[in-house]
């Protein structure tokens, strides 16, 4: 048992006094059923900070390598950042890893709602599970006390089903993660579910569910402390004023949320339309988010924010008496553009099951639009589809696979674990349309018209993921970052230019994940690194500077890249489609154009010390990053 | 109770209930953030979206000030806020006399004190830091 019952919460590292943290992690060993308590790992602190980093650093140490992702060794952590919690804008994330079912990757993924800074509250960090439960179970979490309980009664239920009745057993003031059908299905696109936010990609659903473990709830009433208040006044107020001086993100995001992005997607032709067959939509007059908004007859719109955000992006549609959930770019992309779908009626019904069964809405429009392909060119049929006529822009049909594939009912059997598997078992030319990068769907950026997407989409550890980082706020839209050396506007149709400057991108949208705030903060690069520094400093009283920043981002992602190149991960792995690199693109200021994958790969391997056929850093890189041990380990495997 | 004038105001429709004024409240008042320790309360209501948000009204009778045993209660002669002074035993009084419950009692640290706003000595820190305009003073 750690000590960390006292109110104090001091960890020591490097000498100072770090407040922010709570020191204390929770590991549960579903297994056995037994519940310990120790204080954080300091060399997980200091060099990987927190969060994303955390978790991990937690697969690397403490599980076997070569962990099939839904057994019972994975690893399943859920990992807050030190300023979690606190009023640093929307510092409300809580990242959730593990091996992933999806890609057989590392997974990390993270979620907003109001679960993290809860957990805070009750005075720990992560909560860490291993084993495998014989039946059903939850973890009840309030304040010290800790339990497994019985969660047979919630088997079968949806996600916000299962929320109400944890809440009505509990009370209302405990915070809820849970999972729907598709995670107890074990559904490889299935997200964790927290009060209409997810940690949505890479399937931690399913994990989640091979553990029998379907609901944390959590209660706290306990402190975050700050090292130093008067600080931390003055450089939040700042880091307030730093958004709030972004225009778009002030503007549009504030007021439509996410889907204010989709029109000047389609403008820059990003916009993935048919299964990227397209990059601009012909009919995206009608999915502008003012069509849903000002349609106050059929919708109405509710706005519920994550912990102490300032943007609010999540909206909440609902749709005569059905809640639909969140609308969101990402969704509205999947299930509207990418499948040529412009109705916002199926739109929202797709998104609607997606959130009840509990799976990722981009990998769920994604596979869709696989499968509206694969049909049109006569690779599958009626027999694949339960008689359902999946051409492109059928909305009906869209919704009603959606919910078949959340409940693996009939057909949805065969895509419920994603496009990729379910190519493999279609056989054929089916794989030359899985619009996919380690298993794990593109998300809805057309790499065609910006360059760093490309190495976004390629590179990314956990399969393709718009989030490390999104870039084309740099390349495609045109913006400038002075606080990272991005001085001057980049072509976003190069590839061949240097990608130095996509490197500390990179690692600056990774630091929120270590950090527990949203990518929201960066995404448009308003906070700029120097303030998250400043941030962390006032916090946790640990000095820091935006450079020692990035590199715990850096660190963080070589473990990601040692892990994955363990399990087999390499060079032949960051490419993209083939499509992306044969089919020029039709329409918008990217006409013609086709992504140059091997001198991009290049590049950014060149920018980032990464071997070049590994894809992992060189020993000397690793060197550097103080990581000699982990270089140790892998440079001696040959593949 | 009489509502005074000068105090928070609240418009409860634009509210999102991100819970930035609690997080700033407890921050300015004790240094540490904790959901307990505020003078705002933010609580979701049953339908989706809707937020009940309660603050002192600064009351001009000063309920809470007739109601405490010790006399503690008072308003502060710079800024017109109701405040708790010094000498204070934590007895709740006060948070069971106020109308409309803008007194919290909280346990922490082993200690019981009440927690209501005192408008930050005269500039509040929670209206600023709101990202809907849903406070004014």
């Amino acid at each position: 048992m750690c000590t960390c019952l006292s109110q104090a919460s001091i960890i020591m590292v490097g000498g100072g006094m770090m407040k922010g943290y709570k020191d204390c992690v929770i590991n549960v060993d579903l297994t056995e059923g037994i519940i310990t308590k120790e204080k954080l790992n300091p060399d997980y602190i200091k060099k990987y900070m927190g969060g994303e980093g955390y978790g991990i650093a937690l697969l690397w140490n403490e599980m076997p390598h070569d962990a099939e992702p839904l057994s019972p060794d994975n690893i399943l952590s859920f990992n807050t950042g030190p300023m979690t919690g606190t009023p640093t804008p929307s510092a409300s994330r809580t990242s959730v890893c593990f091996i992933s079912p999806l890609t057989n990757t590392i997974g990390a993924s993270n979620v907003g709602s109001h679960f993290g800074a809860e957990l805070k509250f009750a005075g720990y960090d992560t909560v860490a599970f291993k084993g495998k439960s014989q039946k059903p179970v939850y973890l009840y979490i309030d304040e010290q006390k800790v339990e497994l309980r019985d969660a047979s009664k919630f088997w079968g239920m949806n996600t916000r089903e299962t929320t109400d009745a944890i809440k009505e057993e509990l009370g209302k003031d405990f915070k809820v993660c849970c999972i729907g059908q598709a995670g107890e299905k074990l559904s490889s696109l299935a997200c964790i579910f927290s009060d209409d936010c997810f940690a949505g990609r890479g399937g931690a659903g399913a994990v989640m569910g091979s553990k029998y473990l379907k609901a944390i709830a959590v209660r706290g009433t306990g402190k975050v402390e700050i090292a130093d208040k008067d600080a931390f006044m003055a450089v939040y107020k700042d880091a307030y004023q730093q958004l709030r001086s972004e225009a778009y993100t002030w503007g549009p995001v504030h007021g439509y949320g996410t889907p204010a992005w989709v029109g000047g997607s389609n403008d820059c032709g990003i916009l993935p339309t048919r299964n990227f067959i397209q990059n601009q939509f012909e009919k995206i007059e009608n999915v502008l988010p003012y069509q849903l908004w000002n349609n106050t007859d059929k919708y109405s719109i509710r706005r519920r924010a994550c912990y102490s955000c300032q943007l609010g992006c999540h909206k909440y549609v609902v749709m005569g008496d059905t809640e639909v959930g969140e609308m969101e770019y990402e969704t509205l992309a999947a299930y509207g553009p990418r499948c040529g779908v412009d109705d916002y009626e199926s739109i929202c019904m797709a998104g609607y099951y997606t959130t009840i069964y509990g799976f990722d809405t981009i990998s769920g429009g994604a596979t869709i639009s696989a499968i509206m392909e694969w049909y049109e060119k006569g690779i599958i049929n009626k027999e694949h589809t339960d008689g359902l006529e999946m051409t492109f822009g059928n909305g009906p049909a869209m919704v009603e696979m959606t919910r078949k594939m959340g409940l693996r009912e009939g057909c949805g059997d065969l895509f419920a674990d994603g496009s990729y598997a379910a190519a493999k078992r279609i056989g054929g030319k089916a794989m030359d349309y899985v619009m996919a990068v380690k298993g794990m769907e593109i998300s809805a950026t057309d790499p065609r018209g910006a360059s760093s997407m490309t190495i976004a989409f390629g590179t990314s550890e956990r399969g393709a993921c718009h989030m490390r980082p999104y870039a084309a706020t740099i390349d495609a839209f045109g913006y400038v970052f002075p606080d990272l050396d991005i001085n001057e506007p980049i072509d976003p149709f190069n590839d061949a230019e240097d990608k130095t400057w996509l490197k500390a991108i990179k690692e600056y949208f990774v630091v929120t994940n270590l950090a527990g705030i949203c990518d929201f903060n960066v995404i448009n690069v308003e906070m700029k690194a120097s303030t998250i520094a400043e941030l962390y400093t006032a916090i946790t009283g640990i000095e820091i500077d935006k450079f020692e920043l990035l590199r715990r981002a850096e660190r963080t992602i070589a473990l990601e890249r040692a892990l994955n190149y363990e399990r087999g991960f390499t060079r032949k792995d960051d490419r993209l489609p083939k499509r992306f690199m044969t089919e020029p693109a039709i329409g918008g200021p990217p006409k013609g154009r086709v992504v140059d994958m091997e001198t991009a790969l290049d590049k950014f391997y060149e920018a980032c010390s990464f071997d070049m056929e590994k894809g992992i850093p060189t020993p000397e890189k690793f060197e550097e990053l103080g990581m000699a041990d982990v270089a140790e380990q892998i440079y001696s495997l040959n593949y | 109770m009489k509502p005074g004038v000068i105090k928070i105001n609240v418009n409860k429709t634009v509210c999102q209930g991100c819970r930035t004024c609690e997080a700033v409240c407890s921050l300015a008042h004790t240094g540490a953030v904790s959901p307990q320790t505020r003078g705002i309360q933010v609580k979701e209501l049953n339908e989706l979206g809707k937020f009940k948000l309660t603050v002192c009204q600064q009351c001009s009778d000063m309920v809470c000030a007739q109601a405490c045993p010790v006399g503690c209660i008072n308003r502060n002669s710079y800024s017109g806020a109701v405040e708790i002074q010094d000498g204070c035993t934590g007895c709740g009084a006060c948070a069971e006399a106020c109308p409309i419950g803008a007194i919290v009692m909280v346990n922490l640290d082993r200690e019981t004190k009440p927690y209501k706003c005192d408008l930050c000595g005269g500039l509040p820190e929670c209206v600023p830091a709101c990202p809907r305009q849903a406070l004014s003073w």
